[in-house]
């Protein structure tokens, strides 16, 4: 290699490392924001809250009754005391429909014994085609409860089939491994109790309830789980859920309601044809959908999220299960923005295509590869011998800190607000989780990433279901 | 690299301060906030001691309770008190209200309600709201008119406690005015007034705002009065389809045959709510007389109109069994297929209607 090579090399490696670095700089200053927003927004509905009167709603007659829709394939061991208590939940009028997505194992002989479910002839209207339905059964216990039976067709096309067999104007889409509080279902209608004209979906926030102690069906005591992988995802959901999302959804730019737990106007779902079963996250595709439909035709609406409507759901504590989920979410990502790409920077989409896209095209999708490229040319740098230990030094603790930054201010926004974790030896794991996930548990999460966009490029298909493993949780005896 | 170090180094120790700022922030507010809560339980659990001593102790234990609770009694505890007023005798109330008005607590949050600050205005709307006063009262009505909906939801509540006359009045004439959420409150603060608010919400229906007339509508046919029925059939020909609708909707549940009789031409109606309200309506009657008219509603061209035919036939029961047994023969798949599920929720063994009998 010439001299003048060398320089060249040396010089594409500086201007690479600059773009590098403005682009974090970027990043931290757009997350500081969003937190920010967060704490502003959170603040406001905790008031608001305060001020509701839930236990008028929870009694109303006029409260908009909702159809709870809860896919399922093989959910056996969880899925009777998910159907337990979601049919507890505090609300005065809603229907639960659960869709057997031909379940392997005997998820089904289980729900008809402890619902005494008995087949039925139901006309129902497509408004969505979907597959066959194998039969229909309803409750002779709980007049409410729908089960649907259905060859595995996959999770969209469950969902699809629970929203056309729904009796209610609002559904709500929910997981089989998710616990709810009893008053979710109150909490998180109210936005479109209050704007029915304006609010399309509510997304409501997710935390994890490895480690937490449980009976009836119901989150008594919120733990960290003791698990370092599941205890490590604690911390990214309270950043994911409390802190960004919440900020996004401030400024209506918000592309994913997590679909454990999130309800839409049924009419808006039908008139963009439901969820589609051509991406891996059938919940982000349809919101993007959603915003796109609706700026299109110029109607004012919001997508909204709410911290206090709160669901937990059981996380990975496997590196593989981790992996697999990662892998279909950042998949799942990318397949909905690759998909929408007319979105991008399109004025015609107001700050949805002007803020919203590019956060999550730039910082979501393309995160992980940025990032992978500036731990790549550290070797190159050394080879060539024009790596500075210090400036390496110096930016690592940049990451660390700033990292470590987000995550404590979204513990500081959950101290403020929910306090669950009311242990102070709980208070003190997720301080230090929230630094020591920048050593090993970052680098291991963005692999998989980078794995989701190889994969994505392979035009690789698969949905990526985890397996179950044996929930951390604590019984309460 | 062009970026000098000392920079960078100070962007660190920049980012290290507020690691550290907002993890004592976070544990400061653990703290504080802990010993804020059990402060405040300790001051609940006293009042809450206080109210129960005064409904049962002597007149002059009494006495010495309630200079206590005048003791306690301020801006900060005033709210749980005032809260509280609802669970105690009539004499007990007005013995604590009077607190309020000595210690010039009512002033003051007469005062709160017209602050610049949002949840100073909730907070007195809410306290005022507790305390049946006629001055509290009107401070209220004025705050139906906050601009902001969070306001006016707390006043509107705060006034359907009340449930005094003038207050329902002030209510009636809001209804359908503002946001949902308002007037599904008052709504439901009629619905438990019952019987005695009928007077007033038959009035009503001759309101020129439809919106008000179709909270009434609604709100009659919860409260189910027959004095109501007369004021329904006559909207049965409201201008607004939304009235229609929810009268035919209310009629159901006041349930009267002769009235369902003027419903089943509603089954023809232009908006396809209305119709299939109507339908529903007939159902719960059990009108025989409108078998034939549901019988064809399974062939209207709206799906809810079909669905609500389908459900009205089967709670008809046995006298529409003859129908839908013809219509099983019917060429239109949705009418075969309903009239084969209405047969079956009435007990009637009806053959397979083919490998995909459910859809519609």
């Amino acid at each position: 290699m010439t001299y003048f090579h060398l320089m060249a090399l040396e010089q594409a490696l500086y201007i690479a490392s600059l773009i590098i670095l403005g682009y974090f700089a970027a990043l931290q200053v757009v997350l500081l924001i969003l937190t920010l927003l967060s704490f502003l927004d959170m603040r406001r509905r905790l008031r608001q809250n305060y001020y509701t009167d839930f236990e008028c709603l929870a009694r109303s007659h006029f409260t908009m009754p909702v159809s709870v829709i809860i896919p399922a394939h093989n959910e056996a061991p969880v899925l009777v005391q998910c159907v337990n208590s979601v049919l507890s939940l505090d609300y005065p009028e809603f229907e639960v429909i659960v869709v057997n997505d031909g379940s392997t194992d005997d998820t089904l002989e289980l729900l008809k014994g402890a619902f005494r479910l008995v087949e039925r002839r139901v006309v129902y209207r497509t408004s969505i085609p979907t597959g066959e339905t194998r039969a229909i059964y309803k409750s002779l216990t709980r007049p409410n409860l729908t089960v649907v039976d259905k060859a595995h067709t996959g999770k969209s096309d469950a969902l699809n089939i629970g929203i056309n067999l729904s009796r209610y104007h609002l559904f709500c889409s929910i997981d089989a491994d998710s616990i709810f509080q009893s008053n979710a279902l109150l909490r998180i209608v109210r936005p479109i109790l209050e704007k029915p004209e304006e609010v399309v979906a509510v997304g409501g926030q997710v935390r994890v309830a490895n480690g937490c102690v449980i009976e009836d069906g119901r989150v008594i005591t919120p733990r960290i789980p003791r698990k370092l992988i599941a205890a490590f995802q604690v911390i990214e959901y309270l950043r994911a859920f409390v802190a960004s999302r919440l900020g996004l959804s401030r400024v209506n730019n918000l592309l994913i309601l997590s679909g454990v737990f999130a309800l839409f106007k049924k009419d808006i779902v039908i008139e963009v044809g439901g969820y589609k079963p051509y991406t891996v996250t059938e919940d982000m595709e349809l919101v993007v959908r959603l915003h796109r439909h609706l700026r299109r035709k110029r109607e004012p609406y919001r997508v909204v999220f709410l911290p206090d409507p709160i669901c937990w759901t059981e996380v990975p504590v496997s590196i593989g299960n981790l992996s697999r989920q990662r892998n279909r979410w950042h998949r799942g990502l990318i397949q909905c923005l690759t998909r929408n790409m007319g979105m991008l920077l399109n004025p015609r989409y107001g700050s949805v295509g002007m803020m919203g896209t590019p956060y999550y095209f730039l910082f979501e999708m393309l995160g992980p590869l940025v990032e992978f490229v500036g731990y790549l040319l550290i070797p190159l740098a050394y080879f060539l011998g024009i790596l500075s230990v210090t400036y390496l030094i110096t930016f690592l603790l940049l990451a660390v800190a700033a990292g470590t930054l987000l995550s404590t201010l979204a513990v500081l926004l959950e101290e403020a607000s929910f306090g669950l974790y009311r242990d102070w030896g709980d208070f003190a794991r997720l301080m230090s989780l929230a630094m020591f996930e920048n050593f090993g548990y970052r680098q291991l999460t963005l692999l998989f990433r980078v794995k989701a966009t190889l994969d994505f490029l392979l035009r690789k298909k698969d949905w990526g279901k985890t397996r179950r493993e044996n929930a951390e949780y604590v019984p309460n005896h | 690299m062009a970026i000098p170090l000392n920079i960078l180094y100070w962007v660190f120790i920049g980012l290290v301060f507020l690691v550290i700022l907002s993890a004592l922030a976070a544990g400061l507010n653990r703290a504080f906030t802990g010993s804020r809560r059990k402060r405040e339980e300790a001051s609940k659990t006293r009042c809450r001691e206080l109210l129960i001593m005064l409904g049962r102790e002597s007149a002059e234990a009494r006495e010495r309770v309630l200079i206590e609770i005048e003791e306690t009694l301020g801006p900060a505890t005033a709210e749980y008190i005032a809260v509280s007023l609802s669970r105690l005798e009539v004499r007990q109330r007005a013995e604590l209200t009077g607190l309020f008005q000595r210690k010039g607590l009512v002033r003051y949050f007469v005062r709160q309600l017209k602050s610049q600050r949002k949840w100073r205005r909730a907070r007195a709307a809410k306290v005022l709201g507790e305390l049946n006063l006629p001055v509290a009262s009107a401070a209220l009505y004025r705050a139906l008119d906050d601009p902001d909906p969070d306001i006016r939801s707390v006043a509107a509540r705060g006034l359907s406690k009340l449930r005094h006359p003038r207050a329902q009045a002030a209510l009636i004439e809001i209804l359908g005015r503002h946001e949902e959420l308002i007037s599904s409150r008052i709504a439901a603060m009629f619905i438990d007034v019952g019987a005695a608010s009928v007077p007033l919400l038959v009035k009503n229906m001759r309101n020129t705002n439809w919106r008000a007339r179709f909270w009434t509508a609604e709100i009659l046919g919860q409260v189910a009065d027959r004095r109501a029925e007369g004021v329904l059939v006559s909207a049965l020909n409201d201008s607004s389809a939304d009235v229609r609708a929810a009268a035919a909707k209310a009629l159901g549940k006041i349930g009267t045959k002769s009235a369902g009789l003027q419903v089943i031409p509603l089954l023809r109606d232009t908006e396809w709510f209305v119709r299939s309200h109507a339908a529903w309506t007939l159902g719960q009657l059990k009108m025989v007389e409108a078998v034939g008219e549901l019988v064809r509603s399974l062939y209207d061209r709206a799906w809810w109109v079909r669905k609500s035919s389908l459900e009205a036939l089967a709670n008809v029961g046995d006298a529409a069994i003859p129908a839908l047994v013809a219509t099983l023969q019917a060429e239109d798949r949705f009418a075969r297929e309903s009239a084969a599920e209405a047969l079956q929720r009435l007990g009637v063994e009806v053959p397979s209607a083919g490998p995909e009998g459910s859809r519609g």
